[in-house]
């Protein structure tokens, strides 16, 4: 199987949210996936991932109730073994535990050596300030947006090293990535895509990156290019009242 | 003069302990006046009833909070993975919560005398253990209800997620993060507003238990409370001169001094009852519950 893909149905009491079929993620490669905001992507991303509560929606994946989607072993290993980081990173950090704590926490419990990779993400940032951001409780002021979607990044990226250090390939974890990057500058955006993407050509990692920074494409095109037979573009459009998946030409978008 | 007047404020606008400590104060007032006035046998019976009161009413508090929490925290997890079992609890919850907790205390204190006269409960520990373990069954849906509403209130927050997603255990969240972090502000007033519900109970079934019930089963044989020793003949007279006392200052003296032990009972039940009110509300303003 070097596909996966589903069929997902989401309605709330008054309306239909999202209906997609035939939504297609590769396994071992990376889908970045386009579209335009409110289009449904975070929604189907969070359904993939089994994050959705089945009392608020209701929702069908490949025509079956979503508890029994989240009962299935492969979305238990979907979950297990990959990560997901919220698009909104200010209401996602708990506020009753310091930073620090936080990238400890659970699975990220396996190791405690994350200043490397803290000081790879502030990039030039000193060391004292990056210890003193880890004893911070995250308020909605402090720190600052950029400053906890980056945290949320560094999870991820541990994440992804533990992973990958004791699964290797078998590994059937996705990492889903939703809008990561919206709250960095560019600069940023692009040292978090070269840790990403360094990553990426070890191991090859099952992801999905959701953007609508278009100018993403030029950035991994440009200095990725080795890459991008391992990646897949992806757009999703609004089509006659049902959501569209359609492969997205690069090329043909950077003329 | 200016910092101890921001104190003094400060401690006034804090009303759950200002009750506190009226409270403790006036216990300790009564007791006293209690040593000079009363005679020995009645006061030795007053403050073994108000210990035994005090000592039941807490155990109900501790067996309901951990029913509560326990009970709470198992129905969200059946309502995500066991649909079936979960509505099978809910249902007899529902009878039990039906159940006029009054009927159903008294029903627990027949079981309670059947289990005396059978010698299976024999020392008094025992007996107000399980006053408390019956009166809490018939309080604890209160705690289930406030740990439900929490869970089902964080579990809707980004971070629950975002925890999930980190590997953290579903229990760990919703015991240390959700219940023990984020409740226990909630839990606490819940626990004296529950103290207050169990002495009210309690003394109320009490009372009852021994006007009802023969003599050769009540009295004797249950742990004496505020509520049995209120329902003995002396106590009963005491609390008729009250009626009195507005007719002259001469019985109204007597009642300070002669119906020491049926006034003092009465206002032990009510100046405990009006204080854990006060508290319980001081508590909900202080945390913005």
């Amino acid at each position: 199987m070097s596909e996966l893909s589903f069929d997902i149905r989401i309605a709330s009491v008054k309306r239909l949210l999202v209906d997609v079929r035939n939504f297609r993620l590769s396994i071992h490669r990376m889908t970045v996936l386009f579209g335009e905001s409110g289009i449904g992507k975070s929604l189907i991303s969070r359904s993939i991932y089994g994050l959705l509560d089945p009392g608020e929606f209701t929702v069908t994946v490949d025509g079956r109730p979503y508890e029994d989607y989240l009962e299935r072993i492969e979305t238990r290993e979907i979950r297990k073994h990959g990560f997901f980081v919220f698009q909104e990173p200010s209401s996602h950090l708990n506020p009753l535990l310091p930073l620090g704590i936080q990238l400890r926490e659970g699975d990220l419990s396996a190791s405690s050596d994350e200043l490397d990779l803290l000081k790879n993400l502030w990039d030039k940032t000193e060391t004292r300030k990056i210890e003193n951001l880890l004893e911070v409780y995250p308020k909605p002021y402090r720190p600052s947006g950029g400053e906890k979607q980056r945290m949320f990044l560094a999870m991820a990226l541990k994440k992804i090293d533990l992973t990958l250090e004791s699964h290797r390939k078998e590994s059937q974890g996705i990492f889903i990535f939703d809008e990561p990057t919206g709250s960095l500058d560019n600069h940023f955006r692009d040292v978090f895509l070269s840790l990403l993407l360094r990553r990426f050509q070890e191991h090859h990692f099952t992801t999905l990156l959701i953007t609508h920074d278009y100018s993403m494409v030029s950035e991994i095109t440009g200095k990725h290019k080795n890459l991008l037979d391992l990646i897949s573009f992806k757009e999703l459009s609004l089509h006659e009242e049902k959501l569209d998946l359609k492969d997205f030409q690069p090329e043909v978008y950077l003329g | 003069m200016g910092n101890g007047g921001s104190l003094s404020g400060s401690f006034y606008n804090q009303k759950d302990r200002l009750w506190l400590v009226i409270w403790v104060s006036g216990i300790i007032g009564l007791g006293l006046w209690d040593a000079l006035f009363l005679n020995q046998p009645a006061f030795t019976l007053v403050r073994a009833a108000f210990g035994n009161t005090v000592v039941a009413g807490c155990l109900a508090v501790v067996l309901s909070i951990g029913f509560g929490w326990l009970l709470g925290v198992a129905l969200h997890f059946l309502e995500t993975r066991r649909r079936p079992v979960y509505l099978a609890v809910t249902f007899i919850l529902n009878i039990l919560r039906s159940i006029p907790q009054i009927v159903g205390i008294l029903v627990g204190y027949i079981v309670l005398t059947v289990l005396i006269e059978n010698e299976v409960l024999q020392s008094r520990f025992a007996q107000l253990a399980w006053m408390a373990f019956v009166i809490s069954l018939f309080v604890f849906l209160e705690v289930v209800d406030l740990v439900r509403g929490r869970i089902n209130h964080f579990s809707k927050l980004d971070f629950f997620h975002a925890m999930l997603c980190c590997g953290i255990k579903e229990h760990r969240i919703i015991n240390r993060e959700i219940l023990w972090k984020n409740t226990r502000a909630h839990l606490f007033q819940k626990m004296v507003s529950i103290f207050g519900i169990a002495i009210f109970l309690q003394c109320s079934i009490d009372f009852i238990v021994s006007v009802g019930l023969s003599t050769d089963v009540s009295l004797s044989n249950f742990p004496v409370t505020l509520g049995n020793l209120l329902s003995r003949l002396d106590s009963k007279q005491d609390i008729l001169a009250i009626g009195k006392a507005f007719t002259g200052l001469t019985d109204a003296q007597a009642l300070l001094f002669q119906h020491l032990q049926g006034v003092s009972i009465a206002v032990l039940i009510v100046f405990t009852l009006l204080c854990v009110y006060k508290i319980s509300n001081g508590l909900v303003s202080r945390f913005n519950l």
